[in-house]
């Protein structure tokens, strides 16, 4: 009986075992490699490893997300070097302390800086200015680079969630657009109701003027805007200017044309394509200069491309898509969308044949819709959630996947995907040295990653984000040499060489400077009714004056000139309660000005530990009470 | 040749020259270097200024109460009128290259350049004792050596004479030269001298066109 049910069984238990072992064996190589991709590390490569005294060999610029500054990291090392402030006060340097600096941060007391962008001559980028954008405030900030300190920070009326930035081969222009679509009105509050979406809120496109030439080093800047244009009431995200072959063009994306204005992450993504956006800024620029613009809106010349044909064109991209980045030969617009894991190659040769032959398939909005089948060259199976892709020297391309934490590198031409590599975690962008201009230098990409879980020491439930340094000039394969946590949040990164960067060590002497002091002898306090004005030195290790009296009530403006011409040596004043906080590099003038309202003995001191005798730098602001 | 270029007026004529260009190049000069200064900080003596980071050595000598090191020295005024004397005094033998003159022109540059020697000696000497006596750090007095390498508090200290030093010397050496060099026509001398040369030569030759015979 039991030899019988064996019989019966045999079969089955024989399976059973060799099911058993298999599925263990498999299962512990399953496991394997799902644990050899989330420790994703360094075996071998010491590529990052600069040596204590040796120096980097490129320079990043990330933006700082919600830090509302920009972070200057060292390549390969990625150590930080300097933080520059652009949209918050940054007590370091005495950003937003002084009226220059506080003038140009205005009621805000941060930014959201996502996007910087470095100026380029002749495609090529040229190390003298980042700009970066303010998506909170809709602003953007431009950064000197020889004195590494923002210079100017421009307010763009009429756009809201100013979110995207990019420039063209010679960096005449900024482009940007507004995130999120918003009523536009003349000189009053811009309210209408969300139900007239269709009529009162637009989206709006602006191109800003950089005014760059002849610009002394850290002299402040003269950006202007040249004109906006009002665009259908999508969310435009990025954009991208057109080079060589596409040359005065501007590609943007948007999501939401469906036109939602709530549940936008179920109502924005019913379309299998979004309509997005393209313009000739060239002869956008013709209009202006012709004075043909449609309307003055807040001071600003305004642009309704629906009165001018030829102008601006919409064309449908698949499932809402994010970032737009034209190859460096200008040759093909490559849109990575969010919902579709696939890269959408326009090619630029159709885009102009379908714009010469007027053969559109529709017009909404009063603009022409481009016949997407006849402009789309390739889509690249890049993998899941793509937001962003850079190029290198070699033709190849480098696509940020969010959802699958990964960078793909794919070729330009052959659309053949050759390499992918993990990252920890869910990239956003990814920078490559030059990769978004007409000669990138390729060598080093970053990939900017958004979470950073167990990569580093925990510090709280708050987590830092995370840098990850690719060496992407050997061979085929993408190679992870270094990475760093940083302060939330970088967005994009724009990479150089360090040869192309030429800052001062110190600011040259210039007695013919406004306000400054270089002799002791003439440092003074200077009385005119209640304005008292006083003219200061600071040297190693004593200010002069550095007894100073006021009455309560005396409007004070303090000019402190750091008269050292030694590099590094960098004097600060700081007044205890009256909340002032000075610092001067050497060679520079910089100003407090107060009320000094409050009566008492006020110590002041330098902050930055300057010499020996440092402590010793220090004297008295009295200020003699009311009678 | 003729016998006007004679030996006496070209050495003399050459210490004018080698005078005139140490009144242009560095006399002498002083480098301090540290682990912050790793450059070093410069201070170059001329005859008529004195130029390096002066600034910055002004700055760190303030604490040990130094003067000033700058341009308002009187010495940049007076020297240079001296530097012309000796010039000048030079050119006097290349015009009448008589030994008496040449010895009484060398003997007085002797006196002007030791005059400015044995200033600059003082000034090392005053520089380095007559400190501000309010001064944050008291040292004890020192005079900097005028030639060597040595520590100074932090600093590795580096002085010596510059190009404009050597052609000093140089000028001192070929005024001497000039006295003891004979009169005489100068050409008539090197030709016998190429006489010499030419018999040495020949010789020479014998012996090597010996040497090449097969043994």
């Amino acid at each position: 009986m039991f030899e019988r049910q064996w019989k019966n069984y045999k079969g089955l238990a024989i399976m059973l075992i060799i099911g058993l072992i298999v599925g263990v064996a498999g299962g512990k190589l399953t496991f394997d490699s799902a644990s050899q991709v989330q420790t994703n590390s360094v075996v071998s490569s010491n590529e990052g490893w600069v040596p204590p005294g040796q120096l980097d060999q490129a320079y990043m610029f990330a933006s700082g997300g919600q830090s509302g500054n920009m972070v200057v990291f060292g390549i390969p090392s990625m150590r930080i070097l300097k933080t520059i402030p652009v949209f918050d006060p940054f007590p370091d340097t005495g950003y937003g302390f002084t009226p220059a600096t506080k003038k140009m941060l205005g009621k805000y007391t941060w930014g959201d800086a996502h996007h910087p962008v470095m100026s380029q001559t002749k495609g090529t980028y040229d190390g003298q200015f980042v700009w970066v954008n303010d998506k909170a405030n809709d602003r953007i900030g431009q950064v000197d680079l020889r004195t590494f300190t923002t210079t100017q920070i421009l307010n763009v009326p009429n756009l809201m969630g100013l979110h995207s930035l990019s420039t063209d081969p010679e960096s005449k222009y900024l482009f940007t657009a507004s995130e999120f679509s918003a009523p536009v009105a003349n000189g009053k509050p811009n309210y209408a109701p969300l139900n007239t979406w269709g009529h009162q809120y637009y989206g709006v496109a602006a191109c800003v003027n950089t005014n760059r030439e002849g610009l002394k080093a850290g002299q402040p800047g003269k950006m202007g805007l040249d004109y906006e244009m009002l665009l259908p009431p999508y969310d435009y995200d990025l954009a991208s200017v057109g080079k060589a072959d596409s040359a005065g063009y501007v590609f943007y994306t948007s999501y939401n044309s469906e036109e939602a204005t709530t549940d936008l992450e179920k109502n924005s993504t019913k379309f299998d394509r979004d309509l997005t956006l393209f313009m000739d800024y060239k002869a956008a620029q013709k209009l202006i200069d012709a004075g043909k613009y449609d309307a003055i809106i807040n001071g600003v010349k305004v642009i309704d491309p629906r009165k001018h044909p030829g102008i601006a064109w919409l064309l449908p991209i698949p499932k809402n898509p994010h970032g737009v980045d034209v190859s460096p030969d200008g040759k093909w617009i490559c849109y990575s969308s969010k919902l579709d894991p696939v890269v959408t190659v326009i090619s630029m040769d159709k885009l102009k044949q379908a714009i010469a032959h007027k053969d559109y398939e529709k017009t909404t909005w009063g603009l022409p819709v481009i016949k997407w089948q006849d402009v789309q060259e390739a889509q690249i199976p890049v993998g899941v959630g793509p937001l962003h892709t850079q190029f290198d020297n070699q033709g190849y391309a480098y696509t940020s996947l969010f959802v699958e934490s990964a960078v793909t590198k794919w070729q330009l031409g052959t659309w053949k995907v050759i390499d992918k590599q993990p990252v920890n975690y869910n990239v956003g962008h990814v920078a490559v040295a030059g990769g978004d201009s007409e000669h990138p230098f390729g060598h080093w990409l970053v990939a900017l990653d958004k979470m950073s879980l167990n990569r580093f020491l925990p510090v709280g439930p708050g987590y830092p984000v995370t840098e990850q340094l690719f060496d992407i000039s050997k061979g085929p394969k993408m190679q992870l040499v270094n990475e760093a946590p940083s302060d939330r949040e970088p967005h994009y990164a724009t990479i150089i060489p360090a040869n192309l960067i030429h800052p001062l060590n110190v600011y040259p002497k210039d007695t013919a400077r406004p306000n400054s002091t270089w002799n002791e002898a003439q440092a003074k306090v200077v009385r005119n009714g209640k304005e008292v004005k006083v003219y200061m030195t600071a040297v190693r290790s004593h200010f002069v004056p550095d007894n100073i009296e006021v009455n309560q009530g005396d409007h004070v403006d303090l000019y402190l000139t750091n008269i050292e011409q030694q590099p590094n040596i960098t004097h600060g004043l700081a007044i205890s309660k009256y909340n002032i906080n000075l610092a001067a590099d050497p060679g520079e003038t910089v100003r407090a000005s107060f009320t000094a309202d409050k009566a008492g003995t006020f110590p002041f001191y330098c902050t930055d530990f300057c010499s020996a005798l440092h402590e010793e730098m220090m004297g008295y602001l009295l200020v003699k009470p009311h009678s | 040749m003729n016998t006007f270029w004679q030996p006496k007026r070209l050495l003399a004529l050459g210490a004018a020259l080698a005078f005139a260009l140490s009144m242009t190049l560095k006399l002498w000069g002083m480098t301090l270097t540290s682990t912050f200064y790793y450059n070093g900080l410069h201070l170059n003596i001329f005859a008529t200024k004195v130029t390096g980071d002066l600034h910055e050595l002004n700055i760190l000598n303030h604490y040990i109460g130094m003067m000033n090191i700058d341009n308002s020295l009187p010495e940049f005024h007076w020297i240079p009128i001296v530097f012309a004397a000796v010039i000048m005094i030079s050119l006097i033998p290349a015009i009448w290259p008589k030994r008496g003159i040449l010895i009484g022109a060398t003997i007085l540059n002797l006196l002007g350049l030791g005059i400015m020697g044995g200033d600059f000696y003082y000034r090392l000497y005053e520089y380095g004792h007559d400190f501000a006596p309010d001064a944050a750090i008291q040292v004890p007095g020192f005079t900097p050596k005028i030639m060597g390498n040595y520590m100074l508090a932090n600093f590795h200290v580096q002085t010596g004479f510059g190009f404009g030093g050597l052609t000093i010397v140089i000028g001192v050496v070929l005024l001497c030269a000039a006295i003891f060099s004979k009169d005489g026509n100068p050409v008539k001398k090197d030709s016998g001298n190429s006489i010499v040369k030419k018999d040495h030569d020949r010789v020479a030759n014998v012996e090597k066109h010996e040497d090449a015979k097969p043994v």
